[in-house]
């Protein structure tokens, strides 16, 4: 009996140094740094340990909220306001934060996410994951209608149209210097003669 | 206290900051050459000419509504939001207009 224990004991210590071992040799092979993607080991160690951490009830959950283009639209703007910085208004990750962020936000129109139940996609937006930069977002409970709307519009990512795509970019938060920098680009497009631009950061202009 | 708030606001501002561009060059002129991967901007501020590799995400919109790859013509003003990867410009969003259409506005 205490001689079972004993090897028992002895494996866990043998799997968390070769973990431990895993994780020193991609650090000191790639420096402390985000710039790059996670190794394909330690992000199948963190995939499964994120998907058996949700609790089993979630994995059934259905979405109480039916897709329609209501919906969907709201959800769009949620999504463009609260999410597209990370994740891109389509879902494909490739953004300046989600570019160098670690691990990575995945494309979100691929199995990798797709595959995921109702509940375990709402899990994730509700309590966030642990030790990447997916905060948890909205109320805590299963009944947040934001929540579940969005769910929807990842099921919809895949078949998302440019001209909805578009949509979302009027709606993505900009600053005053972005907004006045939109304008002078349609000037330009519209063959307006270009106006002197406002110098709100001190540095000088541009044109 | 104070130091708190000063904190705060230098992470807003930083935060602010970075938001501008969302991360993406902007690539403003004329069209001077067409691939079927690339599209040649020759741009407004400098005349010098930048090439911007296109993939299957890249959109396309034409006087504010969502157009084509094949609707795109050499001497097009356009104005492409591209990102920096691996030693390349790569097209996110491509906006275009005639240049006929801009000189019908403001002869």
């Amino acid at each position: 009996m205490r001689r079972g224990f004993g090897l028992s004991l002895l494996l866990i210590v043998a799997v968390l140094a070769g973990i431990g071992a895993i994780v020193i040799r991609d650090v000191l092979l790639r420096g402390f740094s985000a710039r790059t993607p996670p190794a394909k080991v330690e992000v199948a160690l963190a995939a499964t340990v994120r998907r058996h951490a949700i609790p089993a009830r979630y994995q059934h959950m259905q979405n109480p909220v039916v897709s329609s283009p209501e919906v969907l639209h709201a959800a769009e703007a949620h999504w463009a306001d609260h999410c597209a910085t990370c994740h891109a208004n389509n879902g494909s990750g490739e953004t300046m934060f989600g570019r160098t962020m670690y691990p990575r936000p995945p494309d979100m129109r691929l199995g990798q996410t797709q595959s995921q139940s109702d509940g375990e996609l709402y899990y994730t937006i509700q309590n966030g994951v642990p030790l990447s930069g997916m905060p948890a977002f909205g109320d805590p409970g299963d009944s947040d209608m934001d929540t579940w709307r969005l769910v929807t519009f990842i099921r919809h990512l895949p078949q998302l149209t440019s001209a909805e795509e578009l949509e979302m970019e009027d709606l993505n938060p900009k600053s005053p210097d972005e907004m006045q920098e939109d304008q002078e680009e349609q000037n330009f497009l519209n063959g307006t003669p270009a106006q002197p631009k406002r110098n709100t950061t001190g540095k000088e202009p541009i044109r | 206290m104070k130091r708190k708030l000063a904190t705060l606001l230098f992470f807003v501002l930083i935060s602010a900051a970075a938001w501008a561009h969302n991360g993406m060059d902007h690539v403003i002129g004329t069209v001077s050459k067409l691939t079927e991967t690339t599209i040649t901007v020759v741009q407004e501020k400098d005349h010098e000419a930048v090439e911007v590799v296109t993939v299957q995400d890249t959109t396309y919109e034409k006087d504010k509504k969502p157009a084509h790859r094949g609707d795109l013509k050499v001497g097009d003003r356009v104005v492409i939001h591209a990102m920096k990867m691996s030693g390349h410009l790569q097209a996110h969003e491509v906006q275009f207009a005639d240049a006929s259409a801009a000189v019908a506005q403001h002869p």
